[in-house]
């Protein structure tokens, strides 16, 4: 059982050190040869789902996510900040927190195809959602 | 003194190590709505040593009657959670404490998720959230409730005294309550009260908590007392093994639950006889000869008392020492007929017991790992180890006497259970060591025995082969959620292995199976949706579509391979695969035969006399393309070349650049096709 934690550790050191020196091809070896270990750990399992977010936007031809981030900590806390703010949207609970959402998305850049990731892993109601930020946001600040 | 209990305040008590979390929880703690005349109050404990201390600590700092106890990552999201708990309570004073989810009852391992569970929630994980609801929507009184968040209405301490980690302290608190003579409910929720953020769980001092548990509460949980009370009579095959025997013996004198130990000598002539007859064991001895293992078998059951569980098992296997408890647990369902332990020449999933020394430490891991089912219908058995409940033989009958070889006996037992609809399992709690050398010859018979079996079994089930082992290398290539509904067609399902393992490990599966042997279908039937029929003719008989069809080792078999690969586009959802294993007619063996001139047919393997259509690596690839697939996913199973072998590979491979190692290496390829 110590080895398994030492075995995490280890793996998020490497993602950690691989994108500070933006190897990304790495990145993808490091995450996608073994999905079944790296599932069985949440930030790296986050950090999949992400690996195919930074897929997405580079044929977009955007900025990845992974290039707005500088460590796993960061990748995680945004998938969680942002799943919080849909959750709250989804179940109307949102009051005065809708200008702390917009700015958010605006400040960390967040791209239509992070925002939809972190949608369909909350199994949230896109269109409805979408509709939401529509009608409430003010100015269509948002970028999506 | 006792402190004065304000009961129209809820006080929410929550462990905190995340500050993100935490303030979300307490986001939606704010937008309940509170009945009139009720306050509420949130207690935050941060950093506690453990969660029994953390909520000791919450619950003696607050005065409220109503105590939440839940975990930062819990996201009540029903508003009006606050009046449907008290609802609950109101309904019945004895009842204690409530949870969203829980276990009407315990697994023997003290394990809540192996049982049937009780409530609902979204449970959120890495890359899905979605609602599981596990039961009837009903107020259900349970065994314990989940830790992820308990409501209660009176104080009870939590037993920090006995749980210092992070596991258990759930079910601890159910028997306190228990104990007390509280009922723990799960209510009737509509839709899930709660978010829970399960991730992925750690383990790390689950099973150090579990046994705690055990030890503490063993005689209070039902499942437990049941199997501690069950009886096994172990009825030992032996043939001129007596130092294995009586080390067997010695062992099985500190495995749990033996009744009683019969020991069927084969007609040893090694003195086991005399060493036996010393002793206290009863025994059946043939001084007659060596017998089939049929009447053998049937000896025992007929001269000697014997227990409702029984044991069939060789001199030289060495059981775990819960495992025989473990096993019989397996079968308690009305359906289950025999049960088989993992092994180190069984193992269904590529685990490896290494030795008897380690024996303890494997069971021990088996038990606690959360993700893997804990039983496996199969239809294959292991006749070195096995249990059975006694009352399967007042409805299947004794063995068949006229079968010798115990693999045989045990193939025509399985079939016979099968079409009485009783279940052969695989219990992954239960852990022996077989301490055989491979090839080593066990019991007495010899292939004369296998050759007269076959004729018996054709004569009897109208059949040649009888395959009772599921197709694991194709059943790889399904990667679905363990509850998704979805649809399997096997083309050549045989006696339908592959088909019932997949139905055992994805409940929602709807199994269908095809077979141009009627003998087979007829068996098959029992364990599948199985028609008779011949898919070269271009049609089958049924109407659904599906999300994978299946050909193991037939595509070669077929005239129309590449029609048939066709047609199964209509039959196929979209993104439906085929899943199929093909032998691979390059493989080095069938080369080092053509360069010497030879190219002879045989009854099994790769050039098996009823193969029509051959195939290479390139031939599969092209058969696929042209019939509007896309090949996801190629594997091959590969054995170990001869150096002669190794010498012509070596030279064919100078002859093109086209070619290379592996594909010569190559016996046979499992291929993942998806329709384009």
């Amino acid at each position: 059982m110590d080895a398994k934690v030492r075995w995490d550790l280890i793996l998020k050191e490497r993602f950690d050190e691989l994108l500070l020196r933006r190897q990304y091809a790495e990145i993808h070896t490091l995450l996608e040869t073994d999905t079944e270990i790296i599932d069985q750990i949440n930030d790296l399992a986050i950090a999949r789902i992400m690996l195919s977010v930074c897929e997405q936007e580079r044929a977009a031809g955007q900025c990845t996510l992974f290039e707005k981030v500088n460590n796993l900590d960061e990748i995680v806390c945004r998938y969680t900040v942002l799943m919080f703010y849909l959750r709250r949207l989804e179940f109307d609970i949102m009051d005065d927190s809708l200008d702390a959402f917009n700015q958010f998305l605006i400040v960390n850049q967040v791209s239509r195809q992070e925002l939809f990731a972190v949608m369909y892993c909350g199994n949230i109601d896109k269109e409805r959602v979408l509709q939401i930020i529509k009608d409430k946001m003010i100015n269509g600040e948002i970028l999506v | 003194m006792s402190k004065i209990v304000n009961d129209k305040e809820v006080c929410f008590i929550i462990c905190s190590n995340d500050q993100l979390y935490t303030e979300e929880c307490l986001y939606y703690i704010a937008h309940l709505h509170v009945p009139d005349g009720y306050q509420i109050n949130v207690l935050t404990i941060e950093d506690a040593r453990s969660m029994t201390a953390g909520y000791n600590e919450g619950m003696y700092a607050s005065d409220a009657k109503y105590k939440v106890y839940l975990h930062q990552d819990v996201f009540i999201i029903n508003r009006n959670f606050i009046q449907d708990f008290l609802d609950v309570f109101e309904q019945d004073k004895k009842i204690g404490m409530i949870g969203m989810v829980g276990a009407s009852r315990l697994s023997t391992a003290g394990i809540m998720w192996e049982g049937a569970r009780q409530g609902a929630l979204y449970n959120w994980k890495v890359r899905e959230t979605k609602e599981v609801r596990m039961s009837d929507d009903v107020l259900t009184q349970v065994e314990v409730i989940d830790g992820f968040l308990m409501i209660t209405q009176y104080d009870i301490p939590w037993r920090e005294d006995l749980f210092d980690g992070w596991d258990f302290y759930d079910c601890s608190q159910s028997k306190e309550f228990a104990r007390r003579g509280y009922k723990v409910v799960v209510p009737r929720q509509g839709k899930p009260w709660c978010i829970h953020n399960s991730g992925c769980v750690s383990l790390m001092n689950y099973d150090k908590e579990r046994l705690k548990f055990i030890r503490e509460y063993g005689e209070e949980i039902p499942a437990i007392k049941e199997k501690n009370a069950f009886k096994i009579t172990v009825v030992l095959t032996t043939y001129n093994r007596k130092i294995q025997l009586q080390d067997t013996l010695e062992w099985l004198s500190e495995v749990d639950g033996i009744a009683n130990i019969i020991i069927a000598d084969n007609g040893s002539t090694d003195g086991s006889a005399d060493w036996l007859s010393s002793q206290s064991y009863e025994y059946l001895w043939f001084d007659e000869g060596v017998q089939g293992y049929g009447k053998l078998w049937n000896a025992v059951l007929e001269n000697f008392e014997t227990e409702d569980y029984i044991v069939f098992m060789e001199a030289g296997v060495y059981p775990e020492k819960g495992s025989l408890l473990e096993l019989i647990s397996a079968l308690h369902t009305e359906n289950a007929g025999t049960a088989n332990p993992v092994t180190n020449y069984y193992d269904d999933d590529g685990s490896r017991i290494t030795g008897r020394d380690v024996l303890a430490m494997f069971a021990q891991n088996s038990r606690i790992q959360q993700n893997r089912k804990m039983t496996q219908k199969t239809l294959f058995s292991n006749w070195r180890i096995w249990a059975i409940k006694r009352n399967v033989f007042n409805k299947v009958g004794r063995f068949r006497e006229e079968l010798k070889s115990p693999e045989d006996v045990l193939t025509d037992y399985t079939i016979r259970m099968i079409q009485n609809n009783l279940e052969q399992t695989v219990c992954r709690r239960a852990c022996a060591w077989e301490s055989f050398r491979r090839g080593e010859e066990i019991y007495a018979g010899t292939e004369l025995w296998r050759e007269e079996d076959r004729t018996f079994m054709r004569a009897a089930w109208g059949m040649n082969y009888f395959n009772l082992r599921p197709n694991r290398a194709l059943m790889k290539y399904i990667k679905e959620p363990s509850e998704r509904e979805f649809k399997v067609l096997e083309v050549g399902c045989d006696l339908g292995a592959t088909l019932f393992e997949i139905q055992s490990c994805y409940p929602n599966c709807q199994t269908y199976g095809l077979d141009i042997n009627k003998a087979a279908v007829e068996i098959a039937k029992h364990t599948a949706i199985v028609k008779y029929g011949n898919i070269d003719e271009l049609t089958i008989p049924f109407e659904e579509k599906f999300d994978y069809i299946i050909f193991g080792d037939v595509l070669e078999h077929l005239r129309h391979p590449e029609e048939v690969v066709r047609m199964c586009r209509e039959l196929l959802h979209e993104n439906g695969h085929i899943i199929a294993s093909i032998p691979n007619v390059m493989h080095i063996s069938v080369m080092e035969e053509l360069i010497e001139g030879r190219f002879r047919y045989s009854d099994v393997g790769l050039l098996d006399r009823t193969h029509i259509h051959l195939f290479t690596y390139f031939e599969i690839m092209t058969l696929f393309e042209n019939a509007g697939f896309e090949v996801k996913d190629i594997n091959g199973t590969v054995f170990d070349i001869s150096g002669r072998q190794r010498e012509i590979m070596n030279i064919l491979l100078k002859l093109s650049e086209n070619t290379e190692a592996w594909m010569y290496e190559t016996f046979q390829y499992t291929v993942k096709a998806q329709k384009r």
